[in-house]
């Protein structure tokens, strides 16, 4: 999974949980994977920075892990990562306010609204990956 | 939103919905001029499609006009050259998952016709990076994706509809025509489209041409006249970007709006292989509407407070506009 998707598909998990205070921190996550494969520790890099991930913030620890599952080339990589994981959150923190209960009155109709707006999202920064 | 009490101006989503429709006559009948009777049929199935899905989903608000004028301005996205089943199936997206999937009109957040080009971009790219074709049998995508070695197209080329592009791009003269009709019938706000249009061109001056332009014609940079009539600009400044219902409510929300839909415009044409980012800017410049507004009303009652708090400055002695009034 390249870190563009890993980013998508985080902030797609992160709408199914209730976010806590500090969910930010899970933004350490790609920062973490790139740290434990630089490591000295051979096959065991991935379950001691999905482990690291997860305790950042354990009440967000779905989107940590998403986070953790890409192959950072290196710090840019983890850069890009985590300032689109943050603008894509942010923007759909804003869009929340949009999906009002009123006019999506259930869970489903709620959910399926953002993930649209997700997958929206996805297209539209696309050729982020270029910049 | 503005807090009440609230004064109707009067106009109707249908009135709305029909000088929408009369600003696009021009722009519809230059791509038929150009692209022939293809483009015809690329209309009217994007439109047929889109009424029909409207009227299935909502039969009570059918007949507002409003899935007409989203259908047409979907088909205005499409090359001349698309089959004319991609024109139905934008059009039934542009209804189904761009206005009635978030509440039915006027709850969309994203404008319905961009929505539906860039997930149909996404998932038949072929359709829409392949080379194009005009009536003069010249073959390219848009006037910003010429070849690195070719020479920058005559300003008059672009401004008369002589190049290739979308059905929208036909001849950006129609869409001045459109747009005015827009700003005379007032209905929609002057200061979206000159600060995009301003704001591109100033860009275009601005940006470097770095390393990133690989692959690009020099031209391209430093050269405002090109992509004002090249490209989508001047029909989302008009007709996308403009859209009430995903545009921010206050002056400096708009003018923020306005500022980065453009900055993104350029950064995809300059530093990315994607020959244009007008549809996807227009949707990120929506997407970013309610955090423009959340912080342009704050901004806005912040200043309100400051002028509470120093009534010496104010001339009439009072506190606030409303207290004058009275």
């Amino acid at each position: 999974m390249s870190p563009y998707d890993a980013v998508f598909l985080a902030v797609a998990v992160g709408l199914f949980l209730t976010r806590p205070q500090w969910w930010w921190l899970a933004a350490l996550a790609p920062a973490v994977a790139l740290a434990a494969h630089w490591m000295p520790l051979d096959r065991f890099a991935t379950p001691v920075a999905a482990i690291a991930a997860c305790l950042l913030v354990p009440r967000y620890a779905p989107v940590a892990l998403v986070l953790v599952i890409p192959d950072y080339k290196g710090p840019l990589d983890v850069f890009q990562a985590v300032l689109l994981w943050l603008v894509v959150s942010t923007l759909m923190e804003g869009l929340e306010d949009r999906f009002e209960e009123k006019l999506l009155s259930s869970w489903v109709r709620r959910m399926s609204a953002q993930l649209l707006s997700v997958v929206v999202l996805y297209y539209t920064l696309l050729p982020v990956i270029f910049l | 939103m503005n807090s009440g009490p609230y004064i109707h101006s009067g106009s109707t989503t249908r009135a709305l919905m029909v000088q929408a429709t009369v600003a696009l006559a021009p722009i519809l009948a230059a791509a038929v001029w150009r692209y022939g009777t293809h483009a015809m049929v690329l209309i009217v199935s994007a439109v047929v499609a889109a009424c029909a899905v409207d009227a299935l989903c909502d039969r009570r608000r059918a007949l507002d006009g409003s899935a007409l004028v989203a259908g047409a301005i979907f088909a205005c996205l499409l090359p001349g050259n698309a089959p004319w089943w991609i024109a139905a199936l934008g059009g039934i997206i542009t209804i189904t998952l761009g206005k009635h999937w978030y509440g039915g009109l006027g709850q969309n957040p994203f404008n319905p016709a961009a929505l539906a080009r860039a997930l149909l971009m996404g998932l038949l790219p072929a359709y829409f990076f392949a080379p194009r074709w005009t009536v003069d049998g010249v073959t390219s995508a848009t006037p910003l994706a010429k070849e690195i070695d070719s020479v920058a197209p005559a300003v008059a080329d672009l401004f008369f509809g002589r190049h290739a592009g979308t059905l929208g791009e036909a001849m950006p003269l129609a869409i001045l025509i459109g747009g005015v009709v827009l700003l005379v019938l007032k209905t929609i706000d002057w200061r979206i489209p000159l600060c995009y249009l301003a704001s591109l061109s100033l860009l275009a001056l601005l940006l470097p041409a770095g390393d990133r332009m690989d692959g690009h014609a020099p031209w391209l940079a430093g050269n405002p006249l090109v992509h004002l009539f090249g490209g989508g600009s001047l029909f989302a400044a008009f007709f996308m970007l403009t859209d009430p219902v995903t545009s921010p409510f206050t002056l400096a929300g708009r003018v923020t709006y306005a500022l980065l839909a453009a900055l993104y415009t350029m950064l995809v044409r300059f530093y990315t292989p994607y020959p244009d980012g007008v549809v996807l800017a227009v949707l990120l410049a929506n997407a970013s509407v309610p955090l423009i507004d959340r912080y342009a009303n704050r901004l806005r009652q912040n200043t309100v407070l400051q002028d509470q708090r120093r009534p010496a400055d104010k001339p009439s002695g009072s506190s606030t506009g409303y207290e004058s009034q009275e």
